[in-house]
């Protein structure tokens, strides 16, 4: 049995055309490459916690 | 592939072989993303959109620089309807692309292009987004009839918006329109075959429609979460009760509906069959016959309209073979009277022309036998001889005819007249001897029996047709030549006996005597030769009882040609025979004188005679030459006159010889 007021919930405002560019923009572009190259620097430069190799 | 440190190209190898870097785990993420990308593609291949976006947002998260994924992400978000979010990955998708080193060609750039150009489409957009977010506000105010007709707005604008078909189907499932919902859950499914809302809500749905269907899912599933008796939604004691459209259906659990959930396909195609039969028959008996009598009527017109042209062209043609039928004959009987006539204009000739040589050989064999050249020159028509005649042939003619004319005209006057005067006389015979003669009649200078032929004439005629049956009255021509020549008579002789008579004929034909115009000539056959009482008594019959030959000749030309042609030359004979008449008028005085001298009178007379006849003959002859001797003849006849004269003198001079004789006797 569905129910109604639990499923209006999932529904939530779309966004306007005009507010595609705070969308853009607060999008978040973090990928694995991201991640990978940051634990490549960390291993290399080393952080307060994990020191750097050697 | 390109190195994340230097951007060199890399190859198989796990360094850079540029800057040495270790790519290895860099070229796994990529491979696990475009592994993410391909599943997400196929997915979308088959419509399962809602797969497509998760495994496209993976091969996203793990290299961000995808472009493939990142555009075909915003291919199916603006599937579903959800413009915005595709847009912000085209727009991603071309700064990253803008921001390499390698560029390449990215299609971003055309799907942002002809979204944002279209104007229209952008407009819609808004709007509906607009009133989606206004449908979701009345949702959660209650208003559920205001938000569905928004929905239905935004849906009519842009019908491939997935979440607000769903919220739409979400609210008719609320409202307990399971049909509806079903309809518009059917769409979104369509749209997204394996959206897991969709498929959320059909299975609510179908729970409601068809319980026993319902059922069996939730068998094969093995769920068991349901509680107490597995009741299905909205089934209370074994019924179900629901609305569809305007409609409150209740039926038991497990009954088959019919309509969509009870049809199956023998069932159906039965009712196609017998559908196509009921309209089949429909047709033929209702519709095929009026159309039929339509056609049959216009065929009818047609047909009748055919024949009216047709009963036009018949008579047409019927009028126009008449036309040719009596032209034909026409002409048959044009050519027949061409050739009739050419026949007789043959015939008159040939009869001319054997005429003409039996004369000149009985004239050869004895020239003075008359009564034989009459006989055979009567076979030549002077009116026709002439015509076409070569110049031989009119010289023959014209010399016949000069000898013959006289003693035509003589006998054939006085047979005419003997037989009129006889007892019991043949009018007919009358007629053709009369005619006979005038034809050889001189116009200029009418004979003394003239008049008397022409009242013969005009009363033969007239006692001819009185003697006619009324038949042969209605087909001759008889009163019409007695009303001829007695005009003939009154017009020329009016002094005569004969022209009281005349008068008094016409009066009894109906012809106004008082009207009668001046004399039109001479009969048919006017003689243009020397008219010869041959032996009639003249005005100048002698005194002592004395008979005497007295040829009233003249000295005209004597042939048969144009009368203007030879009009000097008849000029010139008649002078002469004026000129001779008082020659031979002394020549008879001087015959009264005493016996001595009447030998020398009447010697004087007769010189005086044959002088003027063979001057006459002479002159006659000379006349019958062609139109070029006119002058020639003229002077012949000057001639005459001057022998005339000189005969005049030679009588006056005997007749003063018989005087001095008388005188020296006294």
């Amino acid at each position: 049995m569905i129910n109604f007021e639990e499923e209006i919930k999932k529904f939530h405002p779309s966004l306007e055309i005009e507010d595609a560019e705070d969308a853009i923009y607060n999008q978040d572009m973090k990928d694995m490459v991201d991640v990978m190259l940051r634990m490549t620097r960390d291993s290399v430069l080393g952080t307060e916690s994990t020191p750097a190799k050697k | 592939m390109y190195c994340y440190k230097c951007g060199c190209e890399l190859g198989r190898a796990d360094h850079c072989p540029n800057c040495g870097t270790d790519v290895r785990t860099y070229k796994k993420i990529i491979y696990t993303s475009n592994y993410m990308y391909n599943d997400g593609l196929e997915k979308a291949k088959v419509r399962d959109l809602s797969g497509a976006i998760l495994s496209l947002k993976n091969a996203i998260w793990f290299y961000k620089d995808n472009l493939d994924a990142r555009n075909l992400l915003g291919l199916v978000y603006y599937e579903i309807g959800e413009t915005v979010a595709a847009l912000s990955e085209w727009v991603i998708s071309e700064n990253i692309n803008n921001d390499r080193a390698h560029r390449k060609d990215n299609p971003a750039v055309r799907y942002l292009k002809e979204v944002q150009q279209n104007r229209q489409v952008t407009e819609n957009i808004n709007t509906a987004i607009r009133r989606y977010n206004h449908a979701i506000e009345c949702c959660y105010s209650g208003n559920l009839d205001v938000a569905v007709l928004e929905l239905k707005k935004v849906l009519n604008l842009y019908p491939h918006y997935l979440r607000a078909r769903q919220l739409l189907s979400l609210l008719y499932i609320q409202k307990r329109d399971y049909k509806i919902a079903e309809r518009e859950l059917q769409k979104c499914k369509k749209l997204d075959v394996n959206n897991t809302t969709t498929l959320r809500y059909l299975q609510e749905v179908e729970g409601v429609l068809r319980p026993s269907v319902s059922e069996e899912r939730i068998r094969r599933r093995g769920t068991r979460e349901r509680t107490g008796a597995e009741q299905l939604p909205g089934a209370e004691n074994g019924v179900v009760k629901y609305t569809a459209d305007n409609e409150t259906i209740i039926q038991p659990v497990g009954s088959r509906k019919p309509g969509v959930d009870g049809f199956s396909i023998p069932g159906g195609i039965m009712g196609g069959l017998i559908g196509l039969i009921v309209g089949a028959a429909l047709v033929a008996f209702l519709l095929m016959p009026a159309r039929v009598q339509s056609i049959r009527k216009e065929s009818a017109d047609e047909v009748r309209s055919i024949s009216a042209q047709l009963d036009t062209k018949d008579t047409t043609i019927a009028d126009l073979q008449d036309q040719v039928s009596s032209l034909k004959a026409q002409q048959a009987k044009d050519a027949q009277e061409n050739s009739d006539r050419a026949e007789a204009t043959d015939d008159t000739r040939t009869a001319n022309d054997n005429g003409l040589f039996a004369t000149a050989n009985a004239y050869i064999n004895n020239a003075s036998d008359n009564d034989t050249l009459t006989d055979v020159f009567v076979k030549v028509d002077p009116d026709t001889a002439l015509s076409g005649a070569s110049p031989e042939y009119t010289d023959l003619f014209n010399n016949l005819y000069a000898k013959l004319q006289s003693p035509m005209l003589e006998r054939y006057a006085w047979d005419g007249i003997n037989l009129y005067e006889g007892a019991d006389p043949d009018y007919e015979k009358i007629i053709s001897e009369l005619v006979i003669a005038n034809k050889y009649e001189d116009p200029n200078a009418w004979s003394m029996t003239y008049v008397e032929r022409l009242w013969y004439l005009a009363d033969s005629y007239n006692k001819a047709y009185n003697g006619m049956s009324k038949g042969d009255q209605e087909k001759s021509d008889y009163q019409e030549n007695a009303k001829k020549y007695a005009q003939m008579v009154v017009a020329n002789f009016p002094d005569s006996e004969y022209a009281v008579q005349s008068r008094q004929l016409l009066t009894d034909l109906g012809v106004d005597v008082s009207t009668l115009a001046a004399p039109a000539g001479t009969d048919n056959g006017g003689a243009n030769g020397d008219t010869a009482a041959g032996t009639g008594t003249g005005d100048n019959a002698p005194a002592g009882g004395q008979q005497q030959t007295t040829t009233t000749t003249t000295t005209r030309t004597n042939t048969r040609q144009p009368a203007a042609q030879n009009a000097n030359a008849v000029q010139a004979a008649d002078q002469a025979a004026q000129n001779a008449a008082p020659a031979a008028q002394a020549a008879a005085q001087a015959a009264q004188n005493p016996a001595p001298a009447a030998p020398a009178a009447d010697q004087a007379a007769q010189a005086a005679d044959a002088a003027v006849a063979a001057q006459a003959q002479d002159a006659a002859q000379a006349a019958a030459a062609n139109q070029a001797q006119a002058a020639d003849q003229a002077a012949n006849a000057a001639q005459n006159v001057d022998a005339a004269v000189g005969v005049e003198d030679q009588a006056a001079q005997a007749a003063a010889a018989a005087a001095a004789a008388q005188a020296a006797a006294q």
